[in-house]
């Protein structure tokens, strides 16, 4: 979706610095979700459902074990990438101004 | 309740009035933001002021009333109810949270503040309406809105009427009220009010005026400033009720492996045997407990679901519904209602549970017990429909888009994700050790589920001897169901007024007679809403989960290609509005069919929500791609590109 530079900006003008932006930041939000997703559902799965049936189950800090490793664990590293997103790569960008195409 | 376990935990007269009063100062503040806001709205433009709050939401307001709408009643009183109900597998239901703020917030956030500002926008069909130039599809996003968002509203007013049930209940001044409304519905003879219980019928009436009131006359910044107290009180009710039960149950590793030896329990019938005819009829109340012997030992105990009446002149009461404890410990540590005592109690029916009956360790597993299902609460391809849901259904829900257009600045936007993810983390996952730790302090809420968290919010507050303190902790999903009530009795106004009165009917109209109206149409739409929630279903998160994907469905992708795809038509967004809204309708009714409640079908195990936006995702790319594409101008305005010419210069790009 590039766009080489080009004089006739009223013809053929550019997305603006904003929509740019914003679809690489969508994108790396959905990488983001996918990954928690599959550590999330993988581990709960193996331990949790896949778990014998018995009378036993395994704690972890006082917590279901398939709990702590596939639902715990992960929401603690999912807040410290959203810091990271938010804090180190999302971008301050202006928003009620007029087109500025980017050159 | 004399006599049974509850009994044990249930404040004293005195103690209820030390919360009520505790309960009423925050009410007062409500409506002191409220008048505040109103004079705010004075030196304002009244639409832009009223609808959107001039769009200039800071950082604390707009990340807490964002997370304090997106917490609603039911968080607060229907996920409890589910924990309560289904135990550690909640954890993973709930888990999709983890994104909530980074995809709910960021993914839309940016773009649809920077559209609306362009557009001059302060709906979300008033986006629609700019970026198409189509009076057409504003309409068809109201009607849909209007119609999700009025289920949504039920769903809190019966949520806040049940609090108000449980704070007032042992309140002599109000059990005597709720006689005098009992007398008056007899009178009026009205069924649909007649069958209401008194005591909900009373709760409804004080929480609907007070909601309407607050939101029809202090609008946006009203809504926005109490659900910044609302959002404080219910992270603060959560963390002492936390530390409360924890303290209580002597850790929580000791919590769970007590949870651990608990089976679930039965639901049955019994017949009750007095040894005497009464002259007068015998009444025993809803949540009694009852015991049942064999040979003389106590073999089990059983709560009635339902208030039971041995008429005078009989001593018997036959198919009386109740809920059977399996646990040991449980059972040997509940008292029966002295009143019940001489009563033979026999059972002539159980049905245990399709998943769990008798196994120990069920509420500590996946995929957790369920009373019908034979394969327990959570399919594994469940919990990965809710893991899409609930970030994903969030960034769909109209509520949230209107927030997203009324901050000021990115910069607030990404701190503000920042303390929307602390927050939600202090809310979400301490709510499911609460719940769980519940099963074992207030036992047989199986009965009214629903009704779980004012209760152990009572409890735990007698427990630690300040019943002060019952006030505050009530006011947490007080405070979320009134945050949520008001902001979506404001966009229903906002949808009837600006959307359909100022848009199509009358667009010349006044100030003055855009405000009345306003007023106007937010008391009619509360008032509707609280008429029609006098017989509500049991299942709150039902009603919420149904309006959640429903809104979802119809806007989530329509939305996402409207900001993103300059290709996108009207009518591919129309298209995509409507076939989201008939997938899901459609699921309901097979699923009304299938399992004879208010349950949508989940086909192939998938939440219904994934058929609606695919379903609505296809329609609106297939019907842009055959229909006209939108004016040029438009395209410019809002992507700053002609991406015809960009399309002629290099296709394929």
């Amino acid at each position: 979706m590039e766009k080489s530079p080009s004089n006739s900006s009223e013809t053929v003008g550019e997305r603006t610095s904003v929509f740019r932006q914003l679809r690489g930041e969508t994108l790396v939000i959905l990488g983001i979700w996918l990954g928690f997703m599959a550590w999330t559902i993988g581990v709960t799965a193996y331990l949790g459902y896949a778990e014998p049936a018995g009378e036993t189950v395994e704690l972890v800090w006082g917590l279901p074990a398939w709990v702590f490793w596939g639902i715990v664990v992960p929401w603690a590293a999912a807040n410290v990438t959203t810091f990271w997103f938010c804090l180190g790569y999302m971008k301050d960008q202006p928003l009620d101004e007029p087109e500025t195409p980017e050159r | 309740m004399e006599g049974n376990a509850i009994e044990l935990s249930t404040p004293a007269a005195g103690a209820s009035n030390a919360a009520l009063l505790t309960f009423g100062v925050y009410l007062v503040l409500v409506f002191f933001l409220a008048w505040l806001s109103g004079r705010v709205r004075r030196r304002r433009d009244f639409v832009s002021e009223y609808f959107l709050g001039s769009r200039n939401l800071g950082l604390w307001a707009f990340a807490l009333t964002f997370a304090a709408t997106s917490a609603s009643g039911g968080s607060f009183m229907g996920f409890p109810s589910l924990i309560y109900t289904h135990g550690w597998v909640m954890a993973l239901w709930i888990a999709g949270y983890m994104a909530v703020p980074l995809v709910t917030t960021g993914f839309l956030a940016k773009r649809i503040n920077q559209v609306a500002r362009r557009a001059k926008a302060v709906t979300v069909p008033d986006i629609l309406r700019a970026r198409f130039g189509s009076q057409g599809v504003g309409l068809v996003a109201t009607a849909i809105l209007v119609f999700f968002m009025f289920f949504y509203l039920l769903a809190q007013f019966k949520a806040g009427s049940s609090i108000l049930v449980t704070l007032f209940g042992d309140i002599p001044m109000f059990e005597a009220a709720v006689v005098r409304v009992a007398v008056w519905q007899q009178n009026l003879g009205w069924s649909w009010l007649s069958a209401a219980e008194p005591d909900f019928l009373l709760c409804l009436s004080v929480f609907a005026g007070a909601v309407i009131l607050y939101t029809a006359y202090g609008g946006f910044r009203a809504v926005v400033w109490t659900d910044v107290m609302q959002g404080a009180v219910m992270v603060l009710g959560v963390g002492i009720m936390l530390v409360l039960l924890l303290y209580h149950l002597g850790g929580l590793e000791r919590s769970t492996k007590r949870l651990a030896a608990m089976t679930p329990p039965e639901h049955g019938e019994v017949t009750l045997e007095m040894m005497t005819v009464s002259e007068r009829p015998v009444a025993l109340r809803k949540g009694s407990w009852l015991e049942i012997t064999d040979q003389g030992r106590r073999a089990t105990m059983a709560r009635t679901k339902k208030l039971t009446v041995i008429p005078a002149g009989m001593s018997r009461a036959e198919n009386v519904e109740v809920l059977l404890s399996t646990t040991p410990e449980e059972i040997a540590s509940l008292q029966p209602d002295p009143l019940t005592r001489p009563i033979r109690v026999t059972v002539t029916e159980r049905t245990p549970y399709g998943w769990g009956a008798g196994m120990k360790g069920a509420y500590l597993k996946a995929p957790g017990p369920d009373a019908v299902s034979p394969i327990g609460f959570l399919s594994l391809s469940m919990a990965f429909s809710f893991f899409l849901f609930w970030p994903f259904a969030g960034v769909g829900q109209p509520s949230n888009m209107v927030r997203q257009m009324a901050f000021r600045d990115s910069r607030t936007l990404r701190h503000s994700i920042v303390l929307v993810c602390v927050y939600f983390s202090l809310i979400y996952f301490p709510l499911v050790i609460i719940f769980c730790g519940a099963r074992l302090l207030v036992p047989g809420m199986e009965i009214e589920p629903d009704r779980v968290m004012p209760e152990t919010a009572q409890v735990l507050a007698d427990i630690a001897g300040t019943p002060w303190l019952a006030g505050l902790i009530v006011a947490a999903p007080f405070a979320a169901v009134m945050s949520s009530v008001d902001s979506f009795l404001l966009m229903v106004s906002s949808g009837l007024v600006r959307d359909l009165y100022q848009r199509n009917i009358n667009p010349s109209a006044g100030e003055r007679t855009i405000r009345r109206l306003t007023y106007g149409v937010t008391v009619v739409v509360g008032l509707a809403a609280a008429l029609a929630v006098l017989n509500p279903p049991q299942y709150l998160q039902s009603l919420i989960v149904f309006a959640t994907g429903g809104l979802a469905g119809c806007f989530l992708m329509p939305m996402v290609l409207t900001l993103f795809w300059p290709r996108t038509s009207n009518a591919g967004v129309i298209a995509g509005m409507l076939g989201g809204c008939a997938v899901h309708l459609t699921l309901l009714m097979v699923g009304y069919q299938v399992h004879g409640r208010f349950q949508e079908y989940e086909l192939w195990g998938l939440d219904p929500f994934l058929w609606d936006v695919a379903g609505s995702g296809i329609l609106t790319i297939a019907v842009s791609c055959f229909t006209p594409r939108i004016p040029e101008a438009l395209e410019r305005r809002f992507f700053g590109e002609s991406s015809r010419s960009r399309i002629e210069a290099a296709p394929g790009d």
